[in-house]
């Protein structure tokens, strides 16, 4: 290092000194007081909400929406205040799914007022700060260019959903990831550390377990969030006119799959249900509308598994 | 990023800060003892990663308000991408200025998308040979382009424009 002749002192050593006597002094970059103040926003607004559990797959299209509000509406059916933070920024279900995708998100001095759907469920979602039910969420600027800076972009947009949404006391908060194993995970596990921890959503075709394993071994062992267990979405299903039980895909065995084997607790099998997906499109509640099917009769079991784990979590 | 006055052995303090074009800042810092000032012009790769924190360049005078970033961000329907250039909505920068001179001037408010700038024309061979830019530094090259046609009087992107800017980069 080059000496600084003025002193005698190496730069390294001058620089040192200084930031010791910032310190003292309590001065703080006003880049890093900004990012200070927005993890204590994070932190001040999930300090009010007692369970987070994020609904994730590494796969798509297994259903990862469609089980996080209904597991949303088991939890309220019984007494609990929750909230549904939909992650997908891209492809954001949920608001239509809980009926609300009508509203949009209020913006008030205490913070951006979350849609209330069925059952008093509260909603944020990217779709509510969209003009138009076909309107496509596009970023501005160069931002727009760039898949780089667009993570940036994303990452802050995740954090005021984390940050500026009013949720009020919560009981529980699910957080609806979108279908990718390597970007936005890390983003929630970063902001919200007191995760209770991941629901991994699956179905019974080994392309998609394939999948998920990956992204189950990089929650696990990279980011070290808690996998609660394994949901099987789809798994059989009942023929509407010969009540027959039948396989959707061709190679699902009802013994241990290939993630129950690498230790995943398995939380429940879902049947598929046709009628799970007209709620979802009218903004129903299918745990609530059909509560004597199959499927409705699976969700409550699994609610009451994990309903025992953040519970037993809580007293811990 | 901060600098040191080797003469006083002190960091120097942020002053202030200007728009040195579409796509730049220069941020200015001076010496508490001596007084002694340099000043920064950022890159605007780097610039843009800052920018996508959400946070203000020397500190903000106001709080944020609750989803002021992602407000911010979202790119208006209907609008396209050489529209956005040319009402320089495209450019993050204002937003990054917390109250200053630049601000204060009015021309943040021209930025901010009612852009008291001249639009400027593409011609298409010129959206052709700026197809050849790679996608990811299109935007900026796109809006640098543009500067660099008005602040030389160009109502239109030419091949003319696009050789001389190439000239002055030094493509």
């Amino acid at each position: 290092m080059k000496q600084d002749k003025s002193e005698g002192r190496t730069l390294t050593e001058v620089v040192k000194d200084l930031e010791e006597q910032q310190k003292k002094n309590k001065v703080v970059n006003p880049i890093v007081q900004q990012v200070m103040e927005q993890v204590a926003a994070v932190q001040t607004r999930m300090g009010r909400i007692k369970h987070k559990i994020a609904v994730m797959s590494g796969k798509g299209g297994v259903g990862k929406s469609s089980v996080t509000v209904n597991l949303a509406n088991s939890f309220a059916a019984r007494g609990y205040k929750v909230g549904i933070l939909d992650v997908d920024l891209s492809g954001p279900c949920i608001p239509k799914m809980m009926g609300v995708r009508e509203r949009a998100l209020k913006i008030t001095a205490e913070g951006a007022q979350p849609a209330v759907g069925l059952n008093g469920i509260k909603v944020a979602s990217m779709e509510l700060m969209l003009p138009n039910e076909d309107s496509p969420v596009m970023w501005k600027g160069l931002w727009e260019d760039s898949a780089v800076w667009r993570g940036t972009v994303e990452m802050s947009v995740i954090r005021e959903f984390i940050s500026d949404v009013n949720w009020g006391p919560l009981d529980l908060l699910l957080i609806d990831m979108p279908p990718a194993s390597s970007d936005k995970p890390p983003i929630i596990s970063q902001m919200i550390p007191d995760l209770d921890g991941a629901v991994i959503v699956t179905i019974p075709s080994e392309i998609s377990q394939f999948i998920v394993k990956k992204s189950v071994v990089f929650l696990n062992r990279e980011l070290h969030i808690p996998i609660i267990g394994l949901i099987e979405n789809m798994s059989g299903a009942i023929c509407p006119h010969c009540g027959e039980a039948l396989e959707l895909f061709e190679d699902a065995s009802p013994g241990e799959s290939s993630l129950q084997k690498m230790g995943l607790p398995l939380l429940g099998r879902v049947p598929f249900d046709r009628r799970i997906a007209g709620c979802a499109d009218h903004g129903r509640s299918f745990v609530d509308d059909h509560p004597l099917t199959p499927a409705a009769q699976a969700f409550r079991i699994i609610t009451d598994t994990l309903q025992q784990h953040i519970e037993s979590r809580r007293s811990s | 990023m901060k600098f040191l006055c080797i003469k006083c052995n002190n960091f120097m303090d942020y002053e202030s800060k200007e728009q040195v074009d579409t796509l730049r800042l220069g941020i200015t810092f001076a010496c508490t003892q001596c007084g002694y000032k340099v000043a920064m012009v950022t890159n605007p790769g780097e610039t843009q990663l800052v920018s996508g924190l959400g946070v203000k360049i020397g500190g903000r005078t106001v709080p944020a308000e609750p989803m002021e970033f992602t407000r911010e961000a979202l790119k208006p329907e209907g609008q396209s991408t050489a529209t956005m250039t040319a009402d320089m909505g495209k450019c993050p920068f204002p937003a990054m200025l917390a109250g200053s001179a630049f601000k204060d001037s009015g021309i943040a408010a021209g930025l901010s998308g009612a852009s008291s700038e001249p639009a400027v024309r593409w011609t298409e061979n010129a959206e052709k040979r700026l197809q050849n830019v790679p996608s990811f530094v299109r935007s900026l090259a796109r809006a640098g382009i543009e500067q660099y046609a008005r602040d030389n009087g160009f109502a239109e992107v030419n091949d003319r424009v696009m050789d001389e800017y190439r000239e002055k980069v030094g493509m």
